[in-house]
């Protein structure tokens, strides 16, 4: 294997890109609600942690410490996940005849970013409520781009909202 | 005739954590994939590395690994095919 590598060095191998950009067509706001439900599912999880006195034992603070370690990875991870989800969507699959029709479109992505970074950097179950709203109205609209109505189901997460899908 | 064998540096994140960036990969030229193989295929002018799902006819579904950066698949013909990566060093 190192004499591949000496060989790499005269002769530098091509690059090869592990990004997915064959166009495939395949798209979906699915994945971009499961995030922003997952976002304020452990946005109520931190909230909702309390400590059984105001000075708890070293033993209970190791162990809420943890946890708000966990619940904020999910969440930061989620919250990107949002992000990604609806850049590559916006990105991607919307062309210029879906922006006429939906010229609010740029907009709402807009907000979404900047509403994801905000759920990110806080605790807060009023932001991460409005970054599932603002990405479920996205949801609307992509699969109006397709002509398709939609429909709001019943989640069945803890956090009881719904999911817009296709009908 | 296409070369047996090629060299490339992975660029990217789609397929951790089987192949990460600045990993180096050796490709086979000669024989066609199987189902499940890694592979490197030309898309567009680019060179992309992917995970073949599924084999129909002369179609190959290929999709990465890392389902939170590539989450959509996509159908490439066998021409498009340069090879199946055989070793990572």
């Amino acid at each position: 294997m190192n004499v591949l590598r000496l060989i790499d060095r005269v002769f530098p191998p091509q690059t090869v890109f592990a990004h997915c950009d064959v166009p495939c067509g395949i798209y979906d706001p699915h994945l971009a609600q499961v995030a922003a439900h997952t976002v304020l599912r452990m946005t109520n999880m931190i909230d909702e942690l309390q400590a059984s006195s105001a000075e708890p034992p070293f033993e209970e603070r190791k162990r809420i410490i943890s946890q708000i370690s966990r619940l904020t990875k999910v969440k930061e991870e989620h919250a990107e996940l949002v992000k990604h989800e609806i850049r590559v969507i916006w990105g991607d699959y919307l062309k210029d005849e879906h922006i006429k029709k939906h010229k609010a479109i740029h907009q709402l992505v807009f907000k979404i970013m900047k509403q994801a970074s905000v759920a990110r950097q806080n605790v807060d179950i009023k932001a991460a409520n409005e970054l599932l709203e603002m990405v479920q109205m996205f949801a609307g609209i992509f699969w109006e781009t397709k002509g398709r109505k939609v429909q709001k189901v019943k989640s069945g997460y803890p956090t009881e909202g719904v999911i817009v899908l296709p009908k | 005739m296409r070369f047996p064998f090629s060299r490339f540096v992975v660029s990217e994140r789609s397929m951790e954590p089987v192949f990460f960036e600045g990993d180096h990969v050796l490709t086979f030229n000669w024989s066609m994939p199987k189902t499940g193989e890694a592979v490197v295929v030309r898309v567009d002018g680019r060179n992309l590395i992917k995970r073949v799902l599924k084999i129909i006819g002369s179609k190959f579904i290929v999709e990465g690994d890392n389902r939170r950066v590539s989450s959509r698949v996509g159908s490439i013909n066998a021409r498009q095919i340069i090879g199946k990566v055989i070793l990572k060093y």
